[in-house]
């Protein structure tokens, strides 16, 4: 005799069988001692879930502490560090870069952008465009805007640029040279022998090249400026200025302006520095000297010469045609060597036309 | 996008979705939805409709416990994260009776392994309407049933759970624990025999 299935003795034990089902399985659990001891063990387990006390109603005590708890995990926004909830993370870090990007460019632009004057363009715009800059001798303006930009000249100096104010017969290396021409550092300008060029370099210093004078423009720097007289005859007016060095060399000497106006005379193995107001620092061979206001100082073949004569003239060919119609810098007068009636060629100082030459040393 | 939200809000089914109608008809489906979407104004919502629920469900799987309050913010946690796969195609109430049945088992199952915890007592406020002698003998059941539970198979326990504490039907039972029906019927009846075998040694053993 086969025994109940577990579903029939649970049916039986709650009655829920259909009556035909009900009378068949009482009759087995009569004959059958094994299955009526199941039937047994089966009622007294549901007798247990019968007494199971009913769900009461949720206590608002307990209804309100889990509304807090949960309120408290899940209303905190699950960045804690983030405390913007209506901008998610990845968008306020978008928002971020794009304003940390235009203020960048902004201070960049600032950097370039003109003065109040309108004269002077940093250098840096001129790097990264690589059009010229200009800068306004007069105020030294180009200079004067180095602040906007200190943080990228911490990281590489900045390259400053000269330009042509007025020039007659003068290459900028093999190209012929043209006014308002930019020169960037490593430019080397040179002019024929009628030839003349008017520079203006960044920190507001005027230089006037004569004829057959070739000068390189080596280092055109915010805090150096280096120019280096290869030949003929350089002569600058310097403004004074504590916040950057402005070096002439011609072979093996070197001058260092002090503030003034000075030139720079050089042939093979003679160079003349005469300083017609203030004074420059002389190096030469490792030894430095002062040159003063009137003085001349001459190195010719290995030695040092200093003097108080006259002013020396350009040496013999420079500008010597007379042929000075190069409109100068602002503040310089034409240049022009013109005869008298007496046939000497008198000489006029480029940078100061009140001065007369009696012309060149010797001439 | 206008007509999308106003189907949502009606609890409408899509025509490009072949999905269960009660489910989507469901009441609780437009919360469930944008409480997984990070509205907490959905979720406090949601908690509202649906807190009966789950202190029913875990009241009969526990029975009276101090512990309640944590089980049902567990059981809550664990909603969320069953809803962060939720796409509206089944019921919420069925999310959260399962949650609740295994939060409730798997807190009989420590109580089991830490006997030295006292034997929860039904408070008096539960029990008003009992005379003395029928709250000790509910208090001996609640005691025994969970311990009887306790002791069975995960499977068995929440198929016994559903079918016997909180009167499921087989076909519910089946779309809750995901298996054809009459995997949960023979599933009941190997639970029945080991509940009324737990029991039986239960009372032997008080005897």
């Amino acid at each position: 005799m086969s025994h109940l299935s577990q579903e029939t003795l649970w049916s039986l034990a709650r009655r829920e069988a259909a009556p035909p089902e009900l009378a068949a399985g009482d009759a087995h659990v009569e004959a059958c001692p094994s299955c009526r001891e199941q039937l047994s063990q089966v009622q007294s387990a549901q007798l247990m879930l019968s007494m199971l006390p009913v769900p009461p109603r949720m206590p608002a005590a307990l209804s309100r502490a889990v509304a807090v708890k949960l309120e408290a995990k899940f209303q905190r926004p699950e960045r804690w560090w983030w405390p913007f909830e209506s901008l998610s993370p990845r968008m306020g870090f978008a928002f971020a870069g794009a304003a940390l990007a235009a203020v960048v460019v902004v201070l960049m632009a600032g950097g370039s952008a003109p003065t109040s004057g309108g004269a002077g363009t940093s250098s840096m715009g001129t790097i990264a465009s690589g059009r010229p800059a200009s800068g306004n001798p007069a105020t030294g303006s180009s200079v004067a805007q180095a602040p906007a930009v200190q943080v990228a000249a911490v990281v590489a100096p900045r390259k400053l640029t000269v330009k042509v104010s007025s020039v007659k017969r003068a290459k900028h290396d093999s190209t012929a040279l043209t006014a308002d021409h930019v020169l960037a550092e490593g430019s080397t300008i040179s002019t024929e022998k009628a030839g003349a060029a008017a520079l203006e370099l960044p920190d507001g210093t005027l230089a006037s090249l004569t004829g057959a004078t070739a000068v390189a423009l080596t280092t055109l720097e915010e805090k150096q400026l280096t120019l280096d007289v290869k030949q003929g005859s350089l002569e600058l007016d310097v403004p004074h200025r504590e916040d950057r060095v402005l070096t002439v060399t011609a072979g093996a000497v070197t001058v260092r302006d002090l503030g003034t106006r000075f030139s720079v005379q050089r042939e093979s193995e003679r160079v003349v520095v005469q300083v017609s107001e203030g004074s420059v620092e002389v190096s030469v061979a490792g030894e430095q000297r002062i040159v003063h206001i009137g003085e001349t100082l001459t190195w010719a073949n290995g030695k040092t010469e200093l003097s108080t004569a006259k002013p020396v003239a350009p040496v013999r060919g420079a500008g010597a045609s007379g042929d000075h119609d190069v409109a100068p810098p602002r503040g310089h007068a034409q240049p022009p060597a013109s005869a008298d009636d007496s046939g000497v060629e008198r000489w006029t100082n480029p940078l100061r036309p009140e001065t007369e030459w009696n012309g060149p040393a010797g001439h | 996008m206008q007509l999308i939200n106003v189907m949502t809000a009606l609890a409408l089914p899509f025509p490009f979705m072949s999905t269960d109608f009660s489910a989507v008809a469901d009441p609780l489906r437009t919360i469930a939805l944008k409480a997984r979407d990070g509205e907490s104004a959905a979720f406090s919502m949601l908690y509202e409709r649906t807190r009966e629920m789950a202190w029913a469900a875990l009241y009969r799987v526990v029975g009276p416990t101090p512990d309640m309050e944590d089980l049902l913010q567990e059981s809550y946690v664990q909603l969320m994260r069953a809803l962060k796969g939720y796409r509206g195609d089944s019921k919420v109430s069925t999310f959260l009776h399962r949650v609740c049945v295994n939060v409730g088992l798997m807190h009989l199952r420590s109580r089991r392994r830490r006997p030295e915890d006292p034997v929860d007592e039904i408070p008096e406020s539960e029990s008003q309407a009992l005379d003395p002698e029928r709250r000790a003998q509910a208090q001996q059941a609640s005691v025994m049933v969970r311990k009887a539970l306790a002791t069975m198979s995960q499977e068995k326990a929440d198929v016994f759970v559903y079918h016997e504490l909180m009167g499921l039907k087989p076909e519910e039972i089946a779309e809750l624990v995901e298996c054809p029906v009459n995997t949960v019927r023979s599933r009941l009846n190997r639970a029945r025999v080991d509940f009324t075998a737990a029991v039986t040694q239960l009372r032997g053993t008080e005897v």
